[in-house]
């Protein structure tokens, strides 16, 4: 049964049926194999994967991000990271970095960061004389990378199939996601002197006072959004329509940048994001379902048990697995179908559960700009209008430089303990 | 000239966009339940009861409505790798055979959904006293109105229009 159902789903993948529709058939498939009666069990099943107050979260977080990105929250955002690193040399690179991790903190989707924040990083660069090449593969790489950092889509998802707290999640995303930055502006500090990249020019005291007030409010949204639920002030879920509604008080009311008429639009985008995240994970969890009945994970979790006695082998494993599933297509339905498999494999090997989580969260952020298919690659592409062939080279050393951080925070567990510790997770 | 922009505009782009609008509206309505829910508990020092669960129906209808949607607008995501290298011949006909499979599917899916939903009729929702046939529809409708767009794509096809543009 499992060699059908796996054969369906990768058949159906191959000749570019949508991912969701290809999870729905490998899990019908399963389902009419266990028994034609069992069919009546999709349904239920795929209603049951979306039926969660912490979901809820995901279109909401998706939400705040659209609005935040229309309303001038990101490009104030920029501003203000401007004001910090834009005198150092290829500082527009370390702007980009700087303010794709910001955002993050308040926005859980990994592309609508890269795109709010490239939009209006990436002409500037351009202007600048930054090759556009390398403009791209920076966008994509640290837009991407910046997904660990909470609040987090994957994160969430991560936490619910594989019953780890997301508070937790949240609270260890924060150091590897801070780590990556820091490797990811090193390398950009290495380039800029080798390309020669210009400074930024210098403001004067009273124009970096008046970006500071301008962009106060933009950049205390992450620490309202991040202090109320480490603090226990409220649950993810909750801190997510805080998010949506300090957004629109911010942009409709303070900054005046987005307009009622333009709500539609915005409510649209995020809608759609929502459709085919909430799709996939119908499916993959009715699949899930169908595969977990021939108990199949659990087979395969002692199958990875059997062959290796120590978790340095399994991480090993369990990145390779995922870079190449990464490469040809971004990592999210992979988790749901692999994580309740993992994380009991991991932990009878005697890993800390939120450290699974948060390793697989990275491959995951790696996932989403490796090409060919990578959704913050088709972003940035978007922006700066270079084919995706072109970007291939001048990722190289970002996605060299990452791989070598995810070794780090896989073998080093301390860095994503640090904070779940302190917090008392 | 305000009641053009914010009362009679609003109105005519609901009757001529329903899916739209209901996306919308529900998008909204769960924001605004969420959020008092948080309000209730910290400024009236009171919890909401049925905020959670009616939070969680609305995500359900939200979650198939916006999937059908996206559907439409032909966003889901696929991979084109290998399909992208096919002839154009060969490629028109494997995007035919996709919308029919698509197509199968959901009428399958519909055809359960449509027992499943008959199967929980004495069942009511915990808290809010209402019938399980409300929140669990939204599968029949989001399968519905998926099979709709898919018939509506293999019409395209054997009639030899253009495909329409892949959005997003």
């Amino acid at each position: 049964m499992a060699l059908t159902v796996g054969l369906v789903l990768i058949f159906a993948l191959l000749l570019s049926v949508p991912i969701a529709v290809a999870l729905g058939l490998a899990a019908m498939a399963g389902l009419f194999f266990l028994s034609p009666e069992f069919l009546i069990l999709g349904p239920q099943k795929i209603l049951d994967g979306m039926n969660s107050f912490t979901l809820l979260a995901i279109p909401m977080f998706i939400l705040a991000g659209t609005i935040m990105g229309h309303g001038g929250i990101a490009r104030r955002i920029v501003n203000m990271a401007l004001v910090f690193v834009g005198r150092i040399r290829g500082g527009l690179g370390f702007v980009v970095i700087l303010s794709t991790m910001f955002f993050s903190g308040v926005c859980g989707s990994a592309s609508a960061d890269t795109a709010a924040i490239g939009s209006t990083t990436m002409p500037e660069m351009l202007k600048r004389k930054y090759p556009p090449e390398f403009a791209t593969a920076l966008l994509a790489a640290s837009g991407a990378t910046a997904s660990i950092i909470p609040p987090s889509i994957d994160l969430i998802i991560i936490g619910i199939v594989s019953g780890i707290s997301i508070g937790g999640l949240f609270a260890a995303g924060i150091l590897p996601g801070i780590f990556n930055g820091i490797a990811l502006m090193a390398l950009c500090y290495y380039y800029a002197c080798k390309l020669d990249l210009p400074v930024s020019d210098p403001m004067n005291i009273s124009e970096k006072l008046a970006v500071m007030k301008d962009g106060v409010l933009a950049v205390l949204m992450p620490v309202i959004i991040l202090g109320g639920i480490l603090g226990g002030i409220f649950t993810p879920t909750e801190a997510s329509a805080v998010a949506v509604v300090y957004g629109l008080f911010v942009s409709i009311i303070i900054y005046q940048e987005l307009r009622l008429t333009d709500l539609p639009g915005v409510l649209l985008q995020a809608a759609k994001l929502t459709g085919i995240v909430m799709l996939v994970l119908g499916m993959a969890s009715a699949l899930s379902f169908s595969l977990a009945f021939e108990r199949i994970p659990h087979q395969i979790a002692q199958f990875i048990a059997g062959y290796t006695s120590n978790w340095i082998i399994f991480v090993i494993c369990v990145n390779v697995t995922f870079f190449i599933i990464g490469m040809i297509m971004d990592a999210l339905p992979a988790i749901i179908i692999l994580m309740p498999i993992l994380v009991p494999a991991g932990v009878a090997l005697g890993m800390e559960p939120i450290h699974i989580g948060i390793f697989v969260a990275a491959n995951v952020s790696i996932s989403l700009f490796t090409p060919p298919v990578g959704v913050c690659l088709y972003v940035a592409c978007g922006l700066s209008k270079l084919p995706i062939e072109a970007v291939f080279k001048p990722l190289l050393p970002f996605l060299g430089v990452l791989l070598l951080t995810l070794l780090v925070i896989s073998y080093v567990p301390q860095i994503t303990l640090f904070i779940p510790t302190l917090l008392g997770y | 000239m305000i009641c053009l922009t914010y009362i009679l505009k609003p109105m005519r782009a609901a009757v001529r966009h329903p899916l739209e609008t209901v996306i919308c509206a529900i998008l909204v309505t769960m924001t605004v339940v969420v959020f008092s829910q948080v309000i209730a508990r910290y400024v009236l020092q009171q919890s909401l009861s049925w905020s959670e669960e009616l939070a969680r129906f609305l995500l359900l209808w939200l979650s198939m409505l916006s999937a059908a949607y996206a559907y439409k607008i032909k966003a889901h995501f696929a991979l084109q790798v290998v399909v992208s290298r096919f002839p154009e011949k060969l490629r028109r006909a494997v995007s035919t055979s996709i919308h029919i499979v698509v197509a199968a599917f959901f009428a399958v899916l519909l055809y359960y959904s449509i027992i499943f939903v008959k199967g929980v009729a004495g069942h009511t929702a915990p808290t809010l006293q209402i019938s399980m046939q409300i929140p669990y529809s939204s599968i029949v409708v989001g399968s519905a109105l998926i099979l709709f767009e898919a018939m509506k794509d293999i019409w395209r096809c054997l009639a030899g229009k253009p495909e329409r543009a892949k959005e997003g």
